[in-house]
């Protein structure tokens, strides 16, 4: 350790200070932002003015240091106090009861420099309730430890297992722990091939987006050459070239184009995967997640290293899926949403969802679950299916989709466009055929289950889920009719977490039938009004 | 007028929340009606004679939306319903889209009672349930004659030992 942690003990109390390189990396940023004044002057021609600029970097430069000179943070009996500012001193002061997570977050300098940037969260929605930037390793490690020891307190040491049970065997690749990291039994570790197996997963339908960016921009600019575009830019002269072989018409080429374009969008989309993939295997590069008592730990990231904090009660939902390629793989993903720490602006959408285990094998799910939530089966749900109604209602809304997309090609081929005019019929068909082929699949992969103290949702069938959450977690239940429900006699069931319920955690049930739906309703009511002390403190 | 309220039983709102509604809206009505006039008076100053037959029509529009607002308060009036009991507060609403909501009782985080000039004349209040959650984390009452809403609310509150997030 650069520098070692030495409480100042003054009764119970703990003084601390931020690491002395915090005024390095704070001078940095001052620095930072007087070459992008320099280089925007440069840009524009003017570089005298920035000369008006010299004494404000220079108070900014003095104002950082005295931020750092100021700031104090006191570990009191029962909270976390942080004192800072000079003229307005501000006195925060967050009860060790309220905060959720102390995760550390280093990038490739703290890193090198042994020192890290700590955010504190609690529960209120509005991001890190302070961050701290930057402290010494071993002080976060000794604020970390004092604040969930005195965190837990009373409320959870009766559920704490004293030491972590070994797993017989860790899967993936095991690794020598850095410095900061306790020795924690591994739950999951994860070695490269994983994570890029994990990677190709993640960003086809940006990189399909930005293909179609791409390609669009381009075709934009080829169109506005002329009618004869075909005979000028790059890619339209080899289409040229192969219609002139081909002795191809005005149609022919419009198709060998439209060929050309999709081959060229499909390469660009291979590229950008794998670009997206190596990205995201960066970001979770050698994932491993340890217990620590009652805290889950997630350790990632190949440049900028995170921890994240997982406390178990704090668990507000648990979603589990998997894709046509992992299933192909026999692996899951799975991903829990805690309470607090959303990003400001996000409205109420508070939370934070965070990796359990990007990628893991199907059959060692419940060694997984176990050690995160204990005493949850997920072979023991008993699931339910929705109204034998609900695939009429998707393919009649596929059918009117498809017919509207397909009335819009038509009008827009006749009156413009000549070869629009089979993308209408085409259209229909192919999202004609997608609604009968996907919708009786849809329903059936719809379902739910109320067994024991949890509720559990699944759906999909290309991408099929299971999202679960403690009846204990649950904040309120609702029941919504549409016009078209109540016409078919049905209902839709949501629960809200204090985490986000969107996206695979997504806690919905639509197409019940009306009484099964309310039978549901019901009793999850009544079953979270009596599960709160029970559960939601273990 | 304590625990008798949380008795299981679903009411509706108070029927002078309608005269409420129908003030308000007759506020809005009275500044779109008097918008389209103007517009009206420009259009006709503006329009050579054969189009200037049409510029009675945004007044025409205005008038339509004016009723519809002195209408619709009467009208979705008994869609409002709300049901207390020991355990949870169910409020029942919507027209068309239709949502029942269920606050267990253990989960409301704090509640507001909330008036408007209008509303204190009328004596009647809305009531804000915040819980933890996201989606739902503030849950609307609104019409409730303003002792039945300070009721609910200290029966709300009263019963929140608890907070479990």
């Amino acid at each position: 350790m650069t520098t070692p942690f030495e409480p100042v003990v003054g009764g119970d109390e703990a003084v601390g200070r931020l690491h002395p390189l915090t005024i390095v990396f704070r001078a940095g940023g001052v620095l930072r932002n007087a070459v992008l004044a320099t280089a925007a002057g440069a840009f524009a021609g003017e570089l005298a003015w920035l000369w008006w600029l010299v004494p404000f970097f220079g108070i900014s430069l003095v104002a950082e240091v005295v931020g750092y000179a100021r700031y104090r943070y006191r570990m009191a009996p029962e909270e976390l106090i942080i004192e800072e500012g000079l003229l307005s001193r501000s006195v925060r002061t967050i009860p060790y009861a309220r905060i959720q997570n102390v995760d550390t977050v280093q990038n490739v300098l703290h890193r090198l420099l042994r020192v890290a940037e700590v955010r504190i969260e609690t529960a209120s929605g509005q991001g890190a309730e302070a961050t701290m930037r930057v402290l010494g390793l071993g002080e976060v490690e000794a604020l970390r430890r004092f604040v969930m020891a005195r965190r837990g307190g009373e409320l959870v040491d009766g559920l704490r297992p004293s030491p972590p049970d070994p797993l017989p065997q860790v899967w993936g690749r095991g690794r020598k722990l850095g410095e900061g990291e306790n020795r924690a039994t591994p739950i999951v570790a994860l070695g490269p091939l994983e994570i890029i197996a994990h990677g190709l997963t993640r960003n086809q339908r940006a990189a399909l987006f930005f293909a179609v960016i791409g390609i669009g921009l381009n075709a934009v600019q080829w169109s506005g050459v002329g009618s004869d575009w075909w005979e000028h830019v790059a890619p339209a002269n080899v289409i040229g070239w192969y219609g002139r072989l081909f002795r191809l018409d005005e149609l022919g080429l419009v198709w060998l184009a439209v060929a050309m374009g999709i081959a060229l969008l499909a390469a660009l989309v291979a590229v950008l995967t794998v670009i997206g993939a190596l990205w995201t295997a960066a970001q979770l590069w050698r994932f491993t997640l340890t217990r620590d008592g009652e805290d889950l730990r997630a350790r990632y990231g190949l440049f900028t290293r995170h921890v994240a904090t997982i406390p178990r009660f704090r668990i507000q939902s648990v979603a589990i899926w998997d894709s046509p390629f992992y299933r192909w793989l026999d692996r899951i993903a799975v991903s829990v949403e805690t309470a607090g720490g959303g990003k400001p602006g996000e409205g109420n959408a508070a939370g934070t969802r965070t990796w359990l285990a990007p990628i893991w094998p199907r059959e060692r799910l419940d060694a997984l679950l176990a050690e995160v939530q204990p005493g949850f089966d997920v072979g023991a749900l008993a699931w339910r299916g929705v109204h034998p109604g609900a695939a009429g209602r998707m393919r009649r809304r596929g059918w009117f989709v498809a017919a509207l997309v397909a009335s819009g090609l038509a009008a827009l081929g006749w009156a413009a466009v000549p070869f629009a005019r089979w993308l209408g019929p085409a259209a229909l068909v192919v999202l004609g055929g997608w609604t009968v082929l996907d919708a009786p699949r849809t329903a059936a992969g719809l379902g739910w289950a109320l067994t024991g103290d949890v509720f559990a949702v699944r759906n999909g069938w290309i991408r099929r889920t299971v999202a679960f959450a403690r009846l204990g977690k649950i904040q309120s239940v609702s029941l919504h009719a549409s016009p078209f429900d109540r016409r078919a006699g049905m209902a839709s069931v949501r629960i809200d977490t204090a985490g986000r319920t969107d996206g695979e955690h997504a806690l919905v049930v639509p197409f019940l039938a009306r009484s099964d739906a309310e039978a549901l309703r019901d009793a999850i009511s009544a079953a979270a009004a009596q599960a709160v002390a029970a559960v939601a403190r273990a | 007028m304590d625990d008798a309220i949380a008795d299981g039983t679903e009411r509706g709102t108070s029927p002078r929340h309608v005269t409420v509604e129908r003030i308000v809206g007759g506020i809005v009505g009275a500044c779109v009606l008097g918008g389209a006039a103007i517009g009206a008076l420009v259009l006709q100053i503006v329009l050579a004679p054969p189009w200037s037959r049409l510029t009675g029509l945004p007044v025409l529009g205005a008038l339509a939306f004016a009723a519809f607002l002195q209408w619709w308060p009467a009208y979705s009036h008994p869609f409002t319903r709300w049901r207390l009991d020991g355990a949870a507060l169910r409020i029942r609403r919507g027209v068309l889209w239709r949502q029942e909501i269920d606050v267990p009782l253990s989960r409301v985080q704090h509640t507001d009672v909330v008036q408007g000039p209008i509303e204190r004349r009328y004596g009647v209040a809305k009531l804000v349930v915040h819980t933890a959650g996201t989606v739902d984390a503030t849950v609307e009452l609104g019409g409730l004659e303003v002792v039945i809403a300070r009721a609910i609310r200290d029966h709300l509150v009263r019963g929140n030992d608890d907070d479990a997030v």
